[in-house]
């Protein structure tokens, strides 16, 4: 397997070095920057990163305006977020942005490296409250529309959806719902960049709508 | 909740939801959940108030000066009293019922003393007599509205006698300005009552933030007890220990886990998504089923019945007892499958049950080595108002929680409700 280069963006400095020194130990990961600020993480972008992690509440600002940089200089890396109780508001917030995952920051490595290989494998963890928080929103309708149509989950998507807010693991819906344990995490995949697409479109939409109303007399 | 959405059930709800979406127009949204609510809506209604009997008390003088008609004037003035009079008790934060029935007990007095002074059951003053009763209906009360309606009936009914008596009390009047008077007489009546109808809706809605901000101010403390009295004095003693270098390493990882599933819990219980039980105790299960996965343990998580609903505190003390419970069996019952289920009854009035049932070795052992656990459930019980009752069901043991679900939650304020505000009777 070739060496994956990460970029850690933390402002706990015992966090930022303990995961660091994780990263390091376990062989096939190469930390090319920890750094704890907002301006230092921008800098790290010019690197070739496969994996960024990223905190969310930076001293300088906000994880997700590095995240929205990423996103617009189009690069290709993997944007994770970390978080330690996966905060609904905040990871939604992120995966609107366009992050492709978010990392719990646990104190066991096995955990952490298992969770970064599935980001890394195509896959994406959900919580049941990140889960039922996107179920709400899809059903409000408060999941900005796209100006040219609405993006909107397929009904096994919500299905999946529906099992994960339960509370139940992968495994459990992938038995669930009779599918392979590889086709949940395609759906979460798919929803979160669905979710991503939406936030996008809409920021679109909305930069047209000042643009019109500011020509307007 | 905009006021303007909710379907009026009747003609008194209606009115009610117009006057109140009349009332929030006066408080720009962003202030409507900040602590300055009670004093910008007490403000900003008393300003209005006071406008009007400003307004009132001029036109009563202009009446005066006009038409030469001072028992009018008098009466529209005395309107214009009544207004600065609920102007200061609302700012002053008086309580609604007492705003309500005093100016009605003024609007009669002045009705019997203005009829009897320009007409008697003639006189456009005695429009006020059929007015009272709605008024405190709406702002008061059924009880009070009661009251005040056979108090109304009365005083029509002695101006009727009065009147089919021949007596038709002192006429100063002037037939060119009996109608102007009279017409100036309705509209004044209307615009007074309205107006009470709308300053104490106005107090209500008042009065219900400041509930709200004295219920935030509970939950707060419970929230400041959870962490002291929880992870608080866990972190404290873990320090003590680690200080001592008398705990190993497997033991801190451990308190130190348990100190975060607390805390995980005390946020779950705040914040329960999308306002039910549901999302915490998905959450709970999400975390939980791993570890029992680890452990080679099958673990079968099953929900019956309506959501939970629960308060905070509630939700808190069952979240925690579902943790030690399946902690119990995942560390100290040997079992190789665990059943969780929660039950709850349909009905409005009913209970919640919880059950965790192992195959493992047994109540006696588990008893033995979790002393403290036990002691702890039988706690978290006691807090939800209900009981928990281990049984040996060798091979295995159940362990079961019952407890009654809306049962009364201690020290929260109350809101202020029709039943427990004074009435004329009292």
């Amino acid at each position: 397997m070739p060496t994956v280069t990460i970029g850690l963006v933390e402002d706990d400095e015992l966090l930022r070095e303990s995961l660091t020194l994780m990263l390091e130990t376990v062989g096939g990961f190469v930390v090319a920057g920890a750094v704890g600020t907002l301006a230092e993480g921008l800098g790290l972008l010019d690197r070739q990163l496969d994996v960024l992690l990223v905190d969310l509440g930076l001293p300088d600002g906000s994880g997700l305006d590095l995240i929205a940089e990423v996103r617009s200089r189009e690069l290709a890396c993997k944007v994770v977020v970390l978080t330690v109780f996966a905060d609904v508001r905040s990871v939604v917030a992120a995966i609107e942005e366009g992050a492709d995952g978010y990392l719990l920051k646990q104190s066991d490595s096995d955990q952490v490296i298992g969770a970064l290989r599935t980001v890394l494998a195509g896959g994406a963890p959900i919580s049941p409250a990140v889960a039922s928080h996107i179920l709400a929103r899809m059903r409000s309708g408060s999941v900005p529309k796209q100006p040219g149509g609405t993006v909107s989950l397929t009904a096994k998507e919500t299905a999946v959806l529906e099992a994960l807010a339960s509370g139940r693991s992968f495994k459990e819906v992938a038995a669930h719902q009779s599918i392979s344990l590889h086709t949940v995490g395609d759906h979460v995949k798919a929803i979160y960049r669905k979710l991503s697409v939406n936030s996008r479109g809409e920021a679109v939409f909305k930069a047209v709508q000042s643009g019109l109303i500011s020509i307007k007399p | 909740m905009n006021p303007a959405t909710v379907p009026p059930t009747s003609i008194r709800s209606a009115l009610r939801q117009r006057v109140l979406s009349a009332a929030e127009r006066y408080i720009p949204p962003e202030q409507r959940t900040d602590d300055q609510l009670d004093a910008a809506h007490r403000t900003r209604t008393g300003i209005l108030i006071a406008w009007l009997g400003i307004g009132l008390a001029g036109s009563s003088a202009l009446l005066y000066g006009v038409l030469g008609s001072p028992v009018s004037a008098a009466a529209i003035a005395s309107i214009a009293a009544l207004l600065s009079v609920v102007h200061l008790a609302i700012v002053r934060g008086v309580p609604l019922v007492v705003i309500g029935n005093a100016a009605t007990a003024l609007t009669w007095f002045v009705t019997f003393v203005v009829a009897g002074r320009t007409g008697g059951f003639n006189s456009p003053a005695i429009v006020w007599s059929f007015f009272h009763p709605v008024t405190t209906y709406v702002a008061c009360g059924r009880r009070s509205a009661s009251v005040w309606s056979v108090l109304s009936a009365a005083q029509i009914a002695i101006f009727f006698t009065v009147d089919r008596l021949g007596y038709t009390g002192a006429q100063d009047l002037s037939s060119a300005a009996v109608y102007p008077l009279r017409a100036a007489g309705f509209i004044g009546c209307i615009v007074a009552n309205v107006l009470l109808i709308a300053s104490i809706e106005g107090v209500r809605v008042a009065s219900q933030a400041a509930v709200d901000r004295a219920n935030r101010s509970v939950e707060r403390q419970r929230i400041l007890g959870d962490m002291h009295g929880g992870v608080g004095s866990q972190l404290i003693g873990l320090m003590i220990q680690v200080r001592a270098k008398k705990i190993n390493d497997d033991r801190l990882l451990a308190s130190l886990g348990a100190c975060l599933d607390d805390l995980k819990l005390i946020l779950d219980s705040l914040d329960p998504g999308d306002g039910s039980a549901d999302v915490a105790l998905a959450e709970l299960r999400a975390r939980v089923g791993p570890r029992f996965e680890a452990a080679g343990i099958d673990l079968a998580w099953k929900q019956d019945g309506p959501s939970l609903d629960l308060p905070a505190e509630q939700l808190l003390q069952l979240l925690r007892a579902l943790q030690e419970m399946t902690s119990n069996a995942l560390r100290h019952s040997g079992a190789r499958r665990v059943q969780v289920s929660l039950a709850t009854s349909p009905d409005d009035a009913g209970q919640c049950i919880i059950e965790v049932r192992d195959d493992g070795i047994g109540f006696d052992v588990g008893q033995r080595r979790s002393g403290r656990g036990l002691a702890s459930l039988h706690q978290r019980a006691r807090r939800l108002g209900g009981s928990v009752c281990f049984d040996d069901a060798r091979p295995g043991t159940v362990v079961t929680m019952i407890f009654p679900l809306r049962s009364p939650v201690t020290g929260t304020v109350q809101p202020m409700t029709r039943r427990t505000r004074l009435t004329p009777g009292r």
